[in-house]
């Protein structure tokens, strides 16, 4: 660069130019593809936290149940 | 000059100086005459003769060429490509581009130059364009790649030609191809986190399934136990 006057372009020779696009074009295939990839896992955890939403209702709901027995069966007395 | 009491042929052929009052011939002694002496050479003895060739070539039989095969013609169905219509090029005619080397080369005017137009000027040369000035062709030219469509890119560079990029340019890209190694370290620590996130969540679920076995098993029991008194 000390070489380079000021204003003056210097270019720099590429010897396999379309063996690089294609490498390019490689990557930007492969970014979709992990784009797409990374979609898929964003919707399997949406799907999963809908799931453990609905398992945290039902286990409220178990747990809710489990108390009115516990009432039922051990305090017969204050009924 | 022609010596008095010399023949004819000595005044013919020889060269004859005088210096001062003195006439100095250069004879022509040493050399033969070719026209005097090819006449009275000998002649050489002639050639030995052929052995098997003295015969006469009367005898040798006469053979009929016209019953001679016919020279095979080459299909034309066979000429791989013989119906293809030939490319035109289109190449610029080569008295184009020495005109317009020609232009470029010309110097430009010159301004305040007096006592110039004084001075004698020598008469201009003409100049043989054929063969000096005919411009050299760049063995590769510059192709800008920015903004420019890649498809555009391959149609416009031919194979085998060199091509450039601006330093600044590939520099630049050279900074962008660490920060995506960069990017993809980190992706690569990402993805090793949530793999750990994942063995994780598969331990807790596996705990979750065991407890709800226990808790199945323990209900069971006491079902049984409720209901076994009735």
């Amino acid at each position: 660069m000390k070489e380079q006057r000021s204003g003056m372009p210097v270019f720099v020779k590429i010897d396999e130019y379309k063996e690089i696009l294609d490498v390019i074009d490689m990557i930007k295939g492969k970014i979709k593809e992990i784009r797409e990839t990374l979609g898929s896992i964003d919707r399997l955890r949406n799907d999963e936290s809908a799931e453990l939403t609905m398992w945290n209702n039902n286990l409220s709901e178990i747990e809710k149940k489990i108390d009115v027995i516990d009432k039922i069966l051990f305090e017969p007395e204050q009924t | 000059m022609p010596l008095r009491n010399a023949n004819k042929s000595f005044n013919k052929n020889d060269i004859v100086y005088q210096i001062g009052c003195v006439l100095v011939g250069f004879l022509k002694l040493l050399k033969r005459n070719k026209k005097e002496n090819l006449e009275d050479l000998d002649l050489p003895p002639e050639p030995p003769p052929l052995e098997g060739f003295e015969e006469d070539f009367s005898k040798l039989p006469e053979e009929d060429f016209s019953k001679l095969p016919d020279l095979p013609t080459f299909p034309e169905g066979e000429i791989s490509g013989s119906d293809i219509p030939m490319p035109q090029f289109d190449f610029p005619e080569r008295m184009e581009i020495i005109q317009d080397s020609a232009k470029e080369s010309i110097a430009p005017e010159f301004t305040n130059l007096s006592g110039i137009g004084e001075m004698p000027m020598a008469p201009a040369e003409p100049v043989d364009f054929s063969t000096e000035l005919i411009p050299e062709l760049p063995q590769s030219t510059p192709i800008e790649l920015k903004n420019v469509p890649e498809e555009a890119q391959l149609k416009e560079i031919p194979s085998g030609k060199t091509l450039y990029v601006r330093v600044d340019e590939f520099k630049t890209t050279l900074g962008s191809i660490n920060i995506i190694r960069s990017d993809l370290r980190k992706a690569e620590e990402t993805l090793m986190k949530l793999e750990g996130i994942k063995t994780a969540k598969d331990k807790s679920f596996d705990e979750v399934r065991s407890a709800l076995d226990d808790l199945q098993k323990r209900l069971i029991f006491v079902d049984k136990t409720l209901f076994k008194g009735e």
